[in-house]
């Protein structure tokens, strides 16, 4: 391969990156307060899209259609934790894990009923169909907005959890929720906050999932969920940097089978990818970041 | 006030424990403990392992929750209360085996012990107080609490309990596993604690430890109290160690 | 003959496919009712079976058509009902065992989104494998070999094979595992051989029951080996109780009924005659609120821990206490 063509990969590594870093955080903030994998999160993606259907569908601007779009994911976040996840405070993970899927199969259906069963197109602006020559590179300005989003996400996320006593709050809560409370902090607050954060982050990547792929459909949840998913348990559950890395090594691997495949055998590279993850899931089961013998899993 | 080994009641406990019951499920762990402790205190709770002594100042903190008995805490109720809203009141607990963040910096773990406060100067102010009570501290600010050693752990915990200037403070066995030196400069600090305004109630099974410290003990053994005195009167008593087997109701010393 | 009565063809089509899906939600009990670790895989091992069993039977003219890449010995071969469902459960269950060499050895979280990695690899392999599966465009000519009898044959069996799994030595140290694994292993049980064997079994039923199945329905496609047909299939283990084998069948029933009143309910729009507004995806919906609301308040299940036969014997205990006491002590019981 070329320089170039190895540079052109590596921008749609950091841009698939960046998408898959920015799902997986979400899932890994919410994974770390309350030890609940919320499969219900891909939904979030498909909330914001279907709103920014109905906005844009009933003229109003795209970019009032974006701003709705990321508020009712963040506040769908918020009443999936006060009256799904709340009431299974003390579940056993699996109970959480396949609750979280009942709650997403409700909403996917709740689409196919109130809006269509059938896929919709939405329009976002031209610009962000092209793509800009830097040097001998083509790069999309999709690809351009969403490496953006994502360095923004994590660059402020990180400053967050470091610099305010929310977000230290949260980490100590992550990592021992019993002596989080001898310190007087609110339970309820700070897993509310988690999912507030998260669903911001669903919102955000909502919008960019939907940008590009131009259409909402009532199954769309699906995919991204096993992405973040897939990132999250690379990366090691509740770890925050893990899921960043997580994401990344996700959108690498898959870019580099479909890079290298042939063209017969590109539909299975996101199944390579997946037993890639089983053979980390092998050897780390606890993830790349995190110590193997921890008792975590 | 104590007048020659008889103790009387004061009106006004800090603290006040009427036949708590606690456990964990089926398991009782605590038996219908009744104990008090006055403002400006140290008072020492005694007993082999699996006492009852952890429990019962987890009960206290409400990590744990009393099946039944009363606790009240500065004139009110607070055993029905979640331990965030207890632990606002005015109590900290530094617990067996301290508990820290350790992924978190030691900075951060001090700045969370001031988690329910809002005066962010006088929060400032207090770390810089505990970094110069423990100078090991302030050198080791920007390290994870995780490297630090056994002895250096124990005060970051003390400090962290500190930092919320708490009315009572609850100690688990703070000499566990440290150091004689180590010990020594922790309990010279908690015997100032009271000159602070900061209540103590301690948990040892170091006995003669606490008693130097401390100015009255309760001895819990099968999570009843089985004895209560002054330090002086618990120090001299022989037959301590048969306390800890009997299975009597608790009885107060004469001289 | 009983048959009779359930002659007419929709509540026929009804009570055959509930004992096919009591086949598979046993098959699924097997493995996730007794090592506590829920597996999203077990479509994979549902399709081995069906695309096994539909390359053995569907008749070679068809088969010459739609799978382009299937070797000519294989196009030759015509059977009848068995001999495909043993070779259909043998085929599962050997792709388990390789499957489990590797997953059954990690812990069970991992385990577990490993059976969720397993789904999609599975799902893309029939779904892109076109020469031999013809993906999502499916497979036809099936034979209709399954009956009523057959079906229910099977469907009693598998529950002897579980019940009898459940009690034996291995399920016994199964089920030691699932609480804690680590106090399990402590004692001496060899939790990872253990699991290894109810995967490896419970694989099998599921490649039977997929056998099974699509001996009845003429023909499947991809579609029906993902994260839907999984997520019923658990949520009757779950509704159930998915602790015991009495508990895959009830719940089965429950959800199959419930399923299938809403699903007329769609399609004719009225509820016992009261008109209902057509809400596509109703019965989906429905189904999964009331697995959140089970999962909430009764997580054991309808049947909880114990097994049917346990219920009804607690229930006639009961009454026959309650009879002794009215016989010696009369005045009391008039308060009632």
């Amino acid at each position: 391969m070329t320089v170039t063509e190895i540079a052109q990969q590596m921008v749609n590594v950091l841009s698939l990156g960046s998408m898959y870093a920015m799902l997986a955080l979400g899932l890994a903030l919410v994974f770390g307060v309350m030890g609940l994998v919320n499969f219900a999160y891909g939904e979030l993606l498909a909330i914001t899209g279907y709103t920014m259907y109905l906005m844009t569908t009933n003229g109003m601007p795209w970019w009032a259609a974006v701003l709705c779009g990321i508020g009712v994911a963040v506040l769908a976040s918020l009443l999936m934790e006060r009256f799904a996840f709340r009431p299974l405070r003390n579940a056993t993970f699996l109970t959480l894990l396949f609750s979280s899927f009942a709650l997403a199969t409700v909403i996917q259906n709740l689409f196919r009923a109130f809006v269509s069963p059938r896929t919709k197109g939405v329009e976002g602006p031209e610009i962000l169909g092209t793509a800009v020559q830097v040097g001998s590179l083509t790069v999309g300005w999709m690809s351009i907005v969403t490496i953006i989003a994502g360095a923004v996400s994590v660059v402020a996320l990180t400053m967050f959890m470091r610099g305010s006593i929310a977000g230290i709050s949260m980490r100590a809560a992550a990592a021992d929720f019993s002596t989080a409370r001898l310190m007087g902090i609110r339970a309820n607050r700070v897993i509310a906050l988690a999912f507030v954060i998260s669903g911001l982050l669903a919102g955000i990547a909502g919008v960019l999932w939907v940008s590009r792929t131009g259409a909402v459909s009532p199954a769309m949840g699906f995919t991204p969920i096993l992405k973040a998913f897939i990132a999250t348990v690379i990366g090691g559950l509740g770890s925050l940097p893990g899921a960043v890395l997580g994401g990344f090594v996700l959108a690498a691997s898959e870019v580099l089978f479909i890079a290298t495949l042939p063209a017969a055998a590109q539909p299975f590279s996101d199944p390579l990818a997946l037993l890639l993850v089983i053979g980390i899931l092998y050897f780390k089961p606890n993830g790349l970041l995190a110590p193997a013998s921890s008792e975590r899993a | 006030m104590v007048r020659g080994g008889i103790v009387e009641q004061d009106e006004n406990p800090l603290l006040q424990l009427d036949s708590v019951t606690s456990g964990y499920g089926p398991i009782v762990a605590v038996r219908e403990a009744t104990l008090e402790v006055r403002p400006a205190e140290i008072v020492a709770l005694l007993g082999i392992n699996g006492a009852g002594k952890s429990t019962l100042l987890m009960t206290i903190v409400g990590l744990v929750r009393a099946s039944s008995g009363s606790i009240r805490f500065d004139g009110a109720e607070v055993g029905h209360l979640n331990p965030e809203d207890i632990v606002r009141r005015g109590i900290a607990l530094t617990p067996e085996g301290r508990h820290l963040f350790t992924g978190l910096t030691v900075a951060e773990n001090l700045r969370l012990g001031a988690a329910t406060r809002r005066d962010a100067g006088g929060i400032a102010a207090d770390m810089d107080e505990m970094c110069t009570l423990f100078p090991i501290l302030g050198r080791r600010k920007r390290q994870a609490a995780g490297t630090l050693s056994g002895g250096e752990q124990q005060m970051l915990a003390l400090a962290r309990s500190l930092m919320s200037r708490p009315k009572l403070l609850l100690l688990d066995e703070p000499s566990l596993g440290l150091a004689p030196r180590i010990v020594d400069e922790i309990y010279e600090m908690i015997q100032g604690l009271p000159s602070q305004g900061v209540t103590v109630l301690v948990v040892e099974q170091n006995v003669g430890l606490a008693l130097q410290v401390s100015s009255r003990g309760y001895v819990l053994a099968g999570g009843q109290v089985q004895l209560t005195g002054s330090a002086e009167e618990l120090a001299r008593e022989v037959d301590l160690e048969r306390a800890y087997l009997g299975a009597g109701s608790a009885r107060e010393m004469t001289q | 003959m009983y048959g009779a009565i359930f002659a007419q063809g929709s509540t026929l089509r009804l009570v055959v496919n509930y004992f096919i899906t009591c086949i598979l939600v046993i098959s699924l009990q097997i493995f996730v009712g007794n090592s506590g670790i829920v597996s999203w895989g077990h479509a994979a091992f549902v399709g081995v079976g069906a695309y096994v069993t539909a390359w053995l039977t569907v008749p070679t003219v068809i088969k010459e058509d739609i799978f382009p890449a299937m070797p000519a010995w294989l196009l030759e071969i015509e059977l009848g009902f068995l001999l495909p469902i043993v070779i259909a459960a043998i085929a599962a269950a050997l792709a388990a065992a390789i499957i489990g060499l590797v997953v059954c050895r990690m812990k069970e979280t991992a385990m577990a989104m490993s059976t969720l990695a397993l789904l999609v690899i599975a799902h893309s392999i029939f779904n892109n494998w076109s020469g031999m599966t013809r993906g999502s465009e499916g497979v036809y000519g099936l034979p209709q070999n399954t009956n009523l009898w057959k079906a229910a044959a099977f469907a009693a069996a598998c529950v002897v094979l579980a019940i009898a799994f459940k009690q034996s030595r291995i399920g016994l140290q199964v089920r030691s595992s699932r609480e804690d694994a680590l106090a399990a292993g402590a004692a001496g049980v060899n939790v990872v051989r253990v699991r290894y064997v109810a995967w490896v079994l419970s694989a099998a039923v599921s490649g039977m029951g997929g056998s099974i199945w699509a001996q009845y329905n003429l023909g499947f496609a991809s579609p029906q080996f993902y994260y839907a047909q999984v997520f019923a299939l658990l949520a009757m283990l779950v509704v159930g109780g998915m602790s015991n084998v009495s508990g895959a069948v009830i719940g089965a029933g429950a959800v199959t009924l419930v399923s299938e009143v809403l699903r007329r309910v769609e399609n004719e729009g009225s509820l016992f005659g009261l008109q209902v507004p057509r809400i596509s995806g109703l019965a989906q919906m429905v189904v999964a609120v009331v697995i959140l609301l089970i999962l909430i308040y009764r997580p054991s299940g309808i049947l909880g821990w114990r097994e049917l036969d346990d219920w009804v014997h607690r229930w006639l205990t009961r009454r026959r206490l309650k009879r002794a006491a009215q016989r010696s002590s009369p005045q009391l019981s008039e308060d009632g």
